[in-house]
């Protein structure tokens, strides 16, 4: 897919990581509200989750408009023609997370709101999955 | 302009309110223009009627997709705010909602008017109102916390797989409008408007089918009926079973004010003994029928639920309908 600011992104780039998926749009007030902790999550686990947020409903301008008056770091897919929202995800309520082990492996899926906590607790059960190339220890270094 | 009202008759009142409902909880008509929906705080709250929240004129939410919504985080949170939400409305008004606050009962009613040949109720139409209580349990309730369990996440059973008034009011105006919605319509959207166009078609032929039939929020209100603030009553003492008033109701009732009957008012003026009044209006101290009023043909002059309207129905002789 590519990103808000015209980079490249696949997901099977990102083996060895934890991705966090969260689908969300500036119109959507819990969506907004959990976005700050997103974005310390990212900053907090910085080489070892991706948070990747997909908006929905908005323009890619308004989309990257929030993001950047905000301060949000982490990168943005715009759906804007509701392909992945529509095809992907199993829930028609925003916002919705899923999370991606370093294996590929969806290993977690929270619809609605969630802490910083929760989102903590489904990273580090992720990252808890070694990834299956690696003999011994989890891959630490990127 | 009193005058004017009380010349319009039962029916042609609550047409008026109906009509002021249905435009009220569609107030966002930019929506429909730019193809999509209101996101104002407006939304958080839902309308007694069935009117989707998708809808890009809405500006509330549906109770039946709040309902399903609210059961997210069964069980450690329950939707004790929707089910409050649906209990005062009941209370008060159990299904003059129907009659009154639902655009789509408006949308069947004229639908109805198109003089075609009509298919009239019968025993077997009684039996099959029940099948709206199963919709409710099933597609409301069972369906979606059955897929909470299993997949995690709600699905919206009701609002997916069978409401008709989520895709006309909601799903075709934003598909004409979206291109990129159109692009990702399958066989769901198909499934949709084939139920769709079924309730619309057969409610030229048969008064209010959905509502009889299938509708969830009906079978809600239902249950409040008897005890509802507002409603049809009914005086035993002068009541000579003659059964005027539920041959003259269009919908399945087999007494008034049981819970099929949406208080609209029509059977008032049907009652040769003036046996039945307005909860609203006769708790408020009783009105004799002795007076006799001019009544039009038809129609009659008679009181609509709650409006305080002081005309009374005319006498009429036993057997009259």
């Amino acid at each position: 897919m590519t990103l808000s600011d015209g980079a490249t992104f696949r997901l099977s780039e990102q083996r060895g990581k934890v991705v966090l998926v969260n689908l969300w749009a500036t119109w959507c007030p819990p969506c907004v509200a959990e976005m700050p902790d997103l974005q310390k999550l990212s900053e907090d686990y910085a080489d070892t989750l991706v948070v990747l947020g997909v908006n929905v409903g908005d323009t890619a301008e308004d989309a990257a408009a929030f993001m950047e008056e905000n301060g949000y770091t982490y990168p943005m897919y715009v759906d804007a023609d509701y392909s992945l929202a529509l095809g992907m995800f199993p829930s028609p309520y925003i916002p919705f997370t899923a999370i991606i082990d370093p294996n590929g492996v969806v290993t977690a899926i929270h619809s609605g709101l969630a802490t910083y906590e929760q989102f903590q607790e489904y990273v580090d059960a992720a990252l808890s999955n070694a990834p299956e190339q690696t003999e011994a220890e989890p891959a630490q270094d990127a | 302009m009193m005058a004017r009202l009380r010349a319009l008759g039962a029916e042609g009142r609550r047409r008026i309110v109906q009509v002021l409902a249905a435009v009220l909880y569609n107030a966002n008509v930019g929506g429909f223009l730019k193809g999509n929906i209101y996101r104002g705080n407006s939304k958080k709250f839902c309308v007694p009627g069935l009117n989707c929240y998708s809808c890009p004129g809405a500006i509330a939410a549906c109770p039946l997709g709040s309902l399903q919504a609210s059961l997210s985080s069964f069980p450690t949170a329950l939707p004790l705010y929707m089910l409050g939400i649906l209990l005062l409305f009941g209370a008060l008004l159990g299904r003059a909602v129907c009659a009154f606050l639902c655009p789509f009962g408006l949308i069947q009613e004229l639908l109805h008017k198109i003089p075609t040949k009509k298919l009239k109720k019968s025993a077997w139409t009684r039996r099959l109102t029940v099948i709206k209580y199963i919709v409710l349990v099933v597609m409301v309730i069972a369906l979606p916390l059955y897929f909470l369990a299993v997949d995690g996440v709600l699905t919206p059973a009701f609002c997916k797989w069978l409401c008709p008034v989520g895709t006309l009011e909601g799903g075709v105006p934003l598909m004409i409008a979206d291109e990129h919605l159109r692009a990702q319509a399958g066989w769901l959207f198909s499934w949709k408007a084939l139920v769709t166009a079924a309730v619309l078609v057969a409610s030229v032929f048969i008064y209010r089918p959905f509502c009889r039939f299938l509708c969830p929020l009906g079978a809600i209100y239902s249950l409040f009926n008897r005890v509802a603030i507002l409603g049809v009553r009914l005086d035993r003492k002068k009541c000579t079973h003659c059964g005027a008033c539920a041959r003259a109701c269009k919908m399945d009732v087999r007494i008034v004010n049981d819970r099929e009957c949406l208080r609209c008012g029509e059977c008032v003026s049907r009652c040769p003994t003036g046996a039945i009044t307005c909860k609203f209006i006769a708790s408020k101290g009783g009105k004799t029928h002795e007076e006799t009023v001019r009544t039009r043909a038809g129609a009659g002059a008679s009181h609509i639920c709650g409006a305080g309207d002081a005309t009374q129905p005319s006498r009429r002789g036993p057997g009259s309908l």
